[in-house]
């Protein structure tokens, strides 16, 4: 749906002479240490901003601080979970920049999308429906059962939500790995990479019809016998031992 | 520094590590290697929630309707459990690839700064905690050894190549922790300085030279920025959390400086653990 406006925001944006390479998104993922800083700082914070849910959490599911008013507990945590979601999101949204079509057709990522908006649906549903009667159950050590299971979709979609990001980061599942018509294929709307992998092969294939014909000899002596580029064995020809984009 | 030109003999023995069980079960599997490491990582959340929690309690801030002991106690099962698969996890994942952390400066700083952190979250806290904010002589001296531990990471972490831009984590820890619960003025001044340098650094980046072009110029611009805003966080956090507080209720200005050193050792543990892998060789 939006492949074509993030192609464009990572070929022209900031591009000079129309060199998709020197664009802003494309130089902010090349980058030496910019990509890497906003990377380690996206995972630093989630000490800052998970650690801290998870511990309203743990109140709430009646494990954790059970002499404590949920109440006190949550106003003390909330504006440091606050601080660390604002930071997530920040070098989360600069890290989507630097590769926008990557993300936004890798099977994990999306994912991952999928589980913070359930998360944030959970938060909504519990701050506007069970939140409503929190003063029955407030200073309770153990919480009724709606907010137990808040607390339960809170903790598990969040770890599903670290579980993808952590998987975005590899090349399971890549568009080009996967059979056409899957359910991935199309969950990830595969249809546009591929369609954009086959022209480049295409073109690739002119160019190096073009190249032979230009290099066929005029007097019409014999070529040499062409030597099959993958007969000879190669050191390149070990799996790679990292799957990650960056280690 | 690292491993690998402190102890060269050991190479054979560290060679060795990644042929033990399991490694050669988790490196034949295509899944577990990174159910390892996703493991690794929900348990650093784990610790951050349970380090966090105490360490600013003793800074008198966040619960601090609270007393220490009790939100010592009630986190100290977590600390444990996370502690315990952080080094059943980081054993195995250093175990696949030890060569890799042997010859990194980063995996040097986390081993040392890992030190430092447990000597103040299982000694110093747990000392102060227990006797609700009391700091023993036993504890002044952990704590004073644990400092020593710490800036001894952190030296090494910053001057080591391939790791050094990872102190900018910490910098950034210790910043957030003076904007947060620094005083209004405090906030003001720190805040504007930061916008200045911010700002001057992008300039002079990208408008006065250009990245790739100027690359030593432009990394030895951030190689004094990073010093400066180290000495600039570090001076606002020592006069801030050690200055004279009004309210009857404020914590001590030594519990208030051992909350603030043992949640940044923890980010020196966790920020030289992902420069591991984003860093490079010494």
């Amino acid at each position: 749906m939006f492949h074509d406006l993030l192609q464009w925001l990572q070929d022209v944006p900031g591009a000079t002479d129309g060199d998709p390479t020197t664009s802003w998104s494309q130089q902010f993922g090349g980058s030496l240490h910019l990509w890497a800083l906003t990377e380690g700082t996206h995972v630093l914070s989630l000490m800052l901003f998970a650690g801290t849910i998870l511990m309203v959490d743990l109140r709430m599911l009646g494990i954790a601080f059970r002499s404590v008013p949920y109440s006190t507990l949550n106003n003390k945590v909330l504006p440091l979970t606050i601080a660390g979601f604002v930071l997530a999101t920040v070098t989360g949204v600069l890290l989507f920049f630097s590769n926008p079509v990557h993300y936004y057709h890798s099977l994990f990522f999306r994912a991952k999308i999928l589980f913070l908006l359930v998360a944030a649906v959970n938060i909504f549903w519990f701050h506007y429906r069970v939140q409503k009667s929190m003063a029955e159950w407030d200073a309770r050590p153990s919480p009724p059962p709606m907010v137990k299971f808040a607390a339960g979709v809170s903790i598990a979609s969040w770890i599903l939500v670290i579980l993808f990001g952590r998987l975005t980061a590899l090349s399971f599942f890549e568009c080009e790995n996967m059979p056409r018509g899957s359910f991935g294929y199309v969950f990830a709307e595969c249809e546009p990479v591929m369609r954009a992998v086959e022209e480049m092969n295409g073109e690739e294939a002119v160019d190096e019809e073009v190249i032979e014909e230009d290099a066929a000899p005029e007097d019409g002596a014999p070529e040499e016998e062409a030597q099959p580029e993958d007969a000879a064995p190669s050191d390149d020809a070990a799996p790679p031992a990292d799957s990650e984009r960056k280690e | 520094m690292d491993f690998a030109s402190l102890f060269p003999d050991a190479k054979p023995w560290v060679q060795s590590l990644a042929t033990l069980w399991p490694i050669p079960l988790i490196k034949s599997s295509s899944w577990m290697f990174h159910a390892i490491l996703v493991t690794h990582l929900l348990a650093i959340v784990t610790l951050g929630g349970a380090i966090l929690l105490p360490g600013l309690r003793l800074m008198g801030v966040g619960m601090a309707d609270q007393s220490p002991s009790s939100i010592e106690k009630t986190v100290r099962p977590w600390l444990w459990g996370a502690l315990i698969v952080l080094a059943i996890t980081g054993i195995l994942l250093g175990m696949v690839n030890p060569m890799k952390l042997y010859g990194r400066p980063a995996f040097f700083v986390k081993v040392i700064a890992i030190i430092a952190a447990l000597i103040l979250s299982l000694g110093v806290i747990r000392s102060i905690a227990s006797r609700d904010g009391v700091v023993t002589q036993n504890a002044k001296i952990m704590a004073g050894i644990a400092l020593a531990i710490w800036l001894a990471a952190i030296l090494i972490f910053g001057t080591s190549y391939g790791a050094a831009p990872g102190t900018f984590h910490i910098i950034c820890a210790g910043w957030l922790i003076v904007m947060a619960f620094g005083s209004r003025m405090t906030r003001i001044v720190l805040g504007g300085i930061t916008a200045v340098i911010v700002i001057g650094v992008g300039i002079v980046t990208y408008g006065v030279y250009h990245p790739l072009d100027d690359y030593d110029i432009v990394m030895e611009i951030n190689r004094w920025t990073l010093r400066l805003g180290a000495l600039l966080v570090a001076g606002f956090a020592v006069w801030e959390f050690t200055r004279k507080r009004e309210a009857a209720t404020a914590a001590p200005p030594l519990n208030r400086l051992i909350g603030l050193l043992t949640i940044l050792a923890w980010f020196t543990v966790a920020a030289a653990g992902r420069w591991i892998g984003l860093g490079t060789s010494g």
